[in-house]
């Protein structure tokens, strides 16, 4: 019989090692990364000592992409080929961007799945593709400045993402090279950084304004858990809004026409957004103006006037503060603190308009650019698995209602907002013809009863329903959203047990398919880095189930398993262990299935335990203990 | 049929001790928590998953009063419909009385004050219904039937509050 490595119950099989991970905020002005190191989180600069990455691509003629300050300092210059805030490009159709107001310069063609492309010289590359430079960037500066391959990370998204914006940026993070853990809300990511820094405990607002988006979320903070009991918020408002109001004011001031070159409103932009930060400190700012020597004038805002002109966007928070309060069922009472989190909250009259509404002079002195970072990074740091007696536990929600387009048209909720997520919901539907095999399910997400009102999110077809007569087949479909927030559809036809395939169409994203095809052809020598690719990604499996199923084994198989199960498992297993070094990545795979549908029995068997066993009041200390 | 008492190892009764059940859920999610498996093999990930919203969906029913009652009554051979309508011709004429109360509220000065008032009558209600509901599961020999009954009022307040409070939200946004 071979000889089980016998290890502590919770630990690897390798316990010194210590895997590195990080914290990512992938933010629509700046991007930064984070990483647990000596026991305390800190986001990571640069060879400059700048921590922030401004989220800016540039793409050179030469086939070559600048990232960050660099490519920043081009922007009024070479307007169409450096991409700004491409996060509120995300998971976004053609449609949407005509109609999101802000005039963006980039020449967009239609890509595949109405996912827009944008023009530049190296060719059109769609906003997965530029954020993944980001990605990128910041995935160099992790690896050099920690010494080494990155085990996972945490990229965190603004609360109210759907699941296309979601997908696009684990999408982005793929095609960087990223093994993502977990996507993490923003809220959550900063309730985390503040909650374990403060020690607070109670009902907690975050309120999130950044460039681009805005959430704001309730939470419950209690002995490690961090319970999202609600959120809301708008994922096309930020400090980039106001910037163009700014600029509009400007432009009138003027006289400047609203078809001015694309050069020109990017250095207005840059201009409103200047003026806008230093309007912070100061009472009013001089503006001055000399625009490709056509445009020369001078002026001064004042705090006032800008105030009168941000007012109106300030006020458009205040709603889902409303509703996410409501959602919660709690009252500004009830509240022990509200956090500011985003640059936008620096801004003198968001800090006022927040105390207002809320009653509570808003926590600012955590650094608003670096908490959701930093709390991306702590959380990385536990499912890298650095931290197994770790007793955090982030129970999120889904933001937005899934839904199911009915007969007319209508919406048929089927998981409603603020839900806590992972969450499964299962609708049976029948065949409505005689012998039909196939049949299409379209999902959305929003609150209103109208198809035409919601979000569409993917039409799911599914195939190989066994012919029936019409009206007799009975197709179990489950809805599951798992913690990323991200829904997965399977479908069952009850009467004969058959799992019909199911072939999603994303409505804002790329197909499978499609990734695959970036993937392939972001490598220089695709054949042959793919191939290597591949191999790595089944051997980090093989090692992954290796050390899980020893680990499992020395805790219970004494008492779980009779000797016949014993036996099969032990032998699948050998054979996993000889096969991990091969070179041929199907084998491997193979070989990991079979393990996998051996111990299947023996994974549920460990869970139901694992519960029976909490329940009892026992925990794994105590099993520890007596064993 | 899934029992969701036993899930949380809990006697299948009405009144549960609420921070009880919080706590026993939080306990079963730090066991089988997706996060706590971000670095096992595949089939424990999705294992996981399957685990934790079996986990937040049990919670969900049994947490709400209104929802663990119906759960008790299927496990007790009733089933409650969703939309039924109510033959009590006394509630009835209340439920009438209820609605127009509402409509006068959202045209009066004050609309937002007199509805929060509708709301706060309506959760005072609500309130002596679960009472009642407590008591009559309490009972040596539940009737299940009668109890049904006060579920579908139950749900009628329920429904009655969503349309107060999307009227509050349509008259705070305009």
């Amino acid at each position: 019989m071979a000889l089980l490595q016998i290890t502590e119950p919770g630990e690897s099989t390798a316990p010194h090692e210590h895997r590195l991970a990080v914290g990512i905020d992938l933010g629509t002005t700046n991007s930064l990364v984070a990483s647990v190191r000596s026991g305390s989180a800190e986001t990571l600069p640069d060879v400059d000592g700048h921590h922030l990455l401004p989220s800016v691509v540039r793409y050179i003629s030469d086939n070559d992409v600048l990232v960050g300050a660099e490519a920043a300092a081009a922007a009024s210059i070479d307007p169409l080929n450096t991409i700004v805030s491409v996060k509120r490009l995300m998971g976004r159709g053609l449609s949407d961007i005509k109609s999101l107001g802000t005039s963006l310069p980039y020449d967009f063609a239609e890509g595949h799945s109405s996912m827009p492309l944008i023009k530049t010289v190296s060719g059109a590359h769609s906003p997965v593709a530029v954020s993944s430079e980001i990605l990128t960037s910041l995935r160099v500066r992790a690896e050099k400045t920690l010494g080494g391959e990155l085990a996972g990370a945490v990229i965190t998204v603004p609360a109210y993402f759907d699941d296309a914006q979601r997908q696009a940026t684990k999408d982005a993070a793929k095609l960087a090279g990223i093994n993502v853990f977990r996507l993490l809300n923003e809220p959550t990511a900063a309730a985390v950084a503040y909650g374990l820094d403060s020690g607070s405990e109670g009902v907690v607002v975050i309120f999130d304004l950044g460039g681009g988006t805005f959430d704001v979320s309730v939470l419950r903070l209690n002995k490690g858990v961090f319970e999202v009991l609600a959120t809301a918020g708008d994922s096309a408002l930020g400090g980039d809004d106001m910037d163009h109001a700014i600029a509009k004011w400007i432009m009138s001031e003027a006289n400047i026409s609203t078809d001015a070159s694309h050069a020109t409103l990017r250095q207005l932009m840059q201009h409103a957004r200047q003026a806008k930060e230093t309007l912070t400190e100061q009472s009013s700012v001089a503006i001055q103006l000399n625009i490709n020597d056509e445009h020369s004038w001078h002026g001064s805002l004042s705090r006032e006037k800008m105030n009168e002109l941000i007012m109106p966007l300030i006020k458009q928070t205040l709603r889902p503060c409303r509703q996410a309060l409501r959602d919660a069922g709690v009252s500004k009472d009830d509240l022990e603190n509200v956090v500011m989190v985003g640059g936008s909250t620096r801004i003198p009259l968001v800090r006022e308009q927040v105390a207002e509404f809320f009653n509570c002079e808003p926590l600012v002195d955590i650094d608003p650019d670096k908490v959701v970072a930093i709390g991306a990074a702590i959380q990385a740091d536990v499912l890298a698995g650095n931290k197994p007696d770790d007793e955090m536990l982030l129970l999120d929600v889904i933001p937005l209602s899934l839904g199911l387009e009915t007969m007319g048209g209508l919406v048929e909720k089927i998981i409603p907002r603020n839900t806590t997520i992972p969450i499964a919901r299962a609708q049976e539907f029948t065949t409505y013809k005689d012998g039909q095999t196939a049949m299409a399910i379209h999902v959305v997400q929003g609150e209103r009863e109208v198809v035409e009102d919601n979000r569409s999110l993917a039409r799911f077809e599914l195939r190989g329903i066994p012919p029936m007569v019409a009206g007799s087949a009975r197709i179990q479909v489950t809805f599951q959203v798992d913690a990323d927030g991200l829904l997965n559809v399977t479908a069952l036809e009850k009467n004969s047990g058959v799992e019909t395939h199911i072939e999603v169409k994303p409505s804002y994203g790329l197909s499978e398919a499609e990734i695959e095809k970036m993937l392939r052809s972001s490598f220089d020598n695709a054949e042959h880095d793919m191939k290597l690719r591949q191999l790595r990604e089944q051997q980090v499996e093989a090692d992954r189930e290796i050390a899980a199923l020893e680990s499992a084994l020395a805790d219970d198989a004494a008492t779980l398993l009779n000797e016949a199960e014993l036996s099969r498992i032990t032998a699948v297993l050998s054979i996993l262990k000889a096969e991990r070094d091969s070179d041929d990545a199907e084998h491997i795979k193979q070989c990991i299935k079979n393990v996998e549908d051996v111990c299947a029995f023996y994974v549920e068997r460990r869970m139901n335990k694992n519960i029976k066993q909490v329940m009892a009041g026992h925990n794994v200390e105590e099993f520890k203990a007596s064993s | 049929m899934q029992n969701y008492f036993s899930f949380f190892e809990l006697p299948a009764k009405f009144d549960i001790d609420l921070p009880d059940l919080i706590k026993r859920y939080r306990e079963i999610q730090r066991v089988v928590h997706p996060d706590k498996f971000a670095s096992s093999p595949e089939r424990e990930r999705l294992q996981a998953v399957q685990y934790a919203a079996q986990v937040n969906d049990a919670f969900d029913i049994l947490k709400s009063p209104l929802s663990r009652a119906i759960h008790l009554l299927r496990l007790n051979g009733v089933e409650t419909e969703k939309n039924a309508t109510i033959s009590d011709p006394v509630f009835l004429m209340q439920q009438m009385e209820m609605r127009e109360l509402l409509e006068v509220a959202a045209t009066k000065q004050d609309a937002l004050t007199a509805i929060e008032e509708a709301i706060d009558d309506i959760e005072g209600r609500y309130r002596d219904l679960l009472g009642e509901i407590k008591d009559m599961f309490s009972e040596a020999s539940p009737d299940y039937h009668k109890i049904n009954d006060n579920i579908l009022k139950l749900q009628f307040f329920d429904r009655l509050k969503n349309e107060a409070e999307a009227l509050l939200v349509k008259i705070e946004n305009s």
